[in-house]
């Protein structure tokens, strides 16, 4: 049987894009301080409005999950949050956005008579220390990427399997990207197994769209990122 | 935006990839196959064969595919006839395994990092014999075994698969296989079509891609070896026939277009080696064509 459309039909769902934007926001530890950035990890930094970050979650190896937000400093490109923290989080709440004519507004479809389309965004980062006894814990947010591997064992070039939640629930059809390449969709599980590209830091993010039809907008984007330092 | 990935697929070499579960797949195939002409076959010389042959597929587990054959024959030779009718109805199975990290099924999605893991697959194919065996010339006298359309009797194939692809754009594809007939008793003899082994090996190209459309090159070898056919002789004995026989070597060139869910190959293949048991007297066998083209279409409807 010299047929391969198990493949065709992979590819012809990730032949769609899946996020025309492409800005990066992702939580890594400095020191002391877990900070939040926005723009392409390893390039160029893109401003960070402080007032948009709602929540840090912040997770040690014992003790409850907590957020640390108000204790954050915000910076013209970054979010920094003085604590460390096995697991954490961070969700940016970019609100609505309606597409015009003339570009992109941050505004919900009702106060845009012009609106061609329009969406809630929202993001959310997290950060995993893979050696943690609880790498694998689950923070909360409503879009949420956890290590369904032992971070701690996978090196460069080997696999490892997320499990993607949405509101606490595995979701099906999410599409995971490295570097903003579509690798694949979440099954029935929510899970998804990727390579792991980079040799010191490696962040997968994951992209999943909602109506909404509401009056405000027509569909939620939320978009989520895991970053971890690779075992080496 | 990138175009469709994942592995290639060949044209004859078995690819192990399975369908995904509950996908319904239909196939279309073709192959035209005319012979050399020679003298000593004369006036009788095997013109040429079409095995036309539809296909229905469906993706039971994400590790197990099951598929439906049903050929059909024309069998044209000089001053005898041509023989059009229903081949033998088959059912193929594909059990599809991978390697990653130790052997697992085929998981139900793969990333497309999971695809470049080594796929496998051990396959079985029955066909019933249900195409007729009886069909006359137009002189009224029966065609002979292998001008008829249906085997007669049962035959077994079981085989292995496997593929890695090697990269975005190449993909290496091999199998292996062993096909037995059981013997039949015509009205006017008792035969037995010789087993057949089969060895392919295949490299996919991705030439083109963009969204929505995808092309491949498959470069082949195929490797066929043929026992000899068996007869009933005058002491009712099964007896090896001469001028039955032997191993073909095949190379091949095709492409393979994807339209979205519908797929179209084109391929042709010539024997460039062949070790004819008694070559000089096997006209109309393998290894003995000009040519053997074959067009396939192709679509799948997942539910």
């Amino acid at each position: 049987m010299s047929t391969s459309l198990r493949s065709l039909l992979l590819a012809a769902v990730l032949a769609f894009p899946v996020d025309a934007r492409g800005h990066d926001l992702w939580l890594e530890p400095q020191g002391d301080a877990l900070v939040l950035r926005y723009g392409h990890r390893g390039g160029d930094l893109l401003d960070l409005d402080g007032s948009k970050i709602k929540i840090v979650r912040c997770r040690r190896e014992t003790g409850p999950v907590t957020d640390v937000r108000a204790v954050s400093k915000s910076g013209p490109k970054e979010l920094r949050t003085p604590a460390r923290c096995d697991v954490a989080s961070a969700f940016l709440d970019g609100g609505y956005w309606s597409l015009t004519p003339d570009g992109e507004k941050n505004l919900p479809k009702d106060k845009v008579p012009d609106a061609v389309r329009s969406w809630q965004s929202k993001q959310f980062a997290k950060w995993v220390d893979a050696r943690s006894k609880v790498a694998g814990a689950v923070l909360g947010d409503e879009l949420e990427v956890v290590p369904a591997s032992d971070l701690s064992r996978v090196h460069q070039g080997e696999k490892a399997t997320f499990r993607v939640l949405w509101q606490g629930k595995p979701v099906a059809g999410a599409v995971l990207a490295v570097d903003h390449k579509p690798l694949g969709e979440t099954d029935a599980a929510g899970e998804c197994r990727v390579k792991v590209r980079a040799p010191d830091v490696e962040s997968v993010s994951v992209t999943l769209k909602r109506p909404l039809g509401g009056p405000e907008a027509d569909t939620l984007t939320a978009e989520a990122s895991l970053t971890w330092e690779v075992a080496r | 935006m990138a175009g469709p990935e994942g592995p290639g697929a060949a044209i004859e070499t078995t690819s192990p990839i399975p369908l995904p579960q509950g996908a319904v797949f239909f196939m279309v195939k073709s192959e035209y196959v005319p012979f050399r002409q020679f003298d000593f076959a004369q006036p009788v010389n095997k013109v040429y064969s079409l095995f036309d042959t539809l296909v229905a597929g469906y993706g039971i587990t994400p590790w197990l595919s099951g598929y439906l054959f049903l050929p059909y024959n024309v069998k044209s030779q000089d001053g005898v006839g041509t023989n059009v009718g229903l081949g033998d109805p088959g059912l193929y199975v594909n059990f599809a395994f991978k390697y990653d990290e130790g052997f697992r099924l085929v998981p139900a999605k793969e990333s497309l990092d999971e695809l470049m893991d080594w796929h496998f697959s051990v396959f079985g194919y029955a066909t019933v014999p249900m195409g007729p065996t009886t069909a006359a010339t137009p002189a009224l006298d029966w065609y002979p075994p292998d001008m008829q359309t249906g085997f007669g009797s049962l035959s077994f194939q079981v085989g292995v698969a496997v593929a890695k692809q090697l990269s975005a754009d190449f993909t290496w594809l091999a199998d292996a296989s062993y096909q037995y007939f059981l013997p039949h008793t015509y009205p006017f003899t008792r035969y037995q079509f010789g087993a057949e082994s089969r060895v392919n090996t295949a490299v996919a190209y991705r030439a083109v891609a963009s969204p929505g459309f995808r092309l491949d090159v498959a470069g082949e070898l195929n490797l066929l070896n043929l026992q000899r056919d068996q007869e009933r002789n005058e002491a009712s004995v099964m007896e090896p026939l001469l001028a039955s026989g032997g191993t073909v070597l095949y190379a091949g060139l095709g492409v393979r277009a994807y339209i979205g869910r519908f797929s179209a190959a084109l391929a042709a293949r010539t024997s460039f080696a062949r070790w004819l048991n008694e070559g000089a007297y096997q006209q109309g066998s393998e290894g003995l064509e000009w040519v053997r083209v074959a067009l396939t279409l192709s679509y799948v409807l997942p539910l």
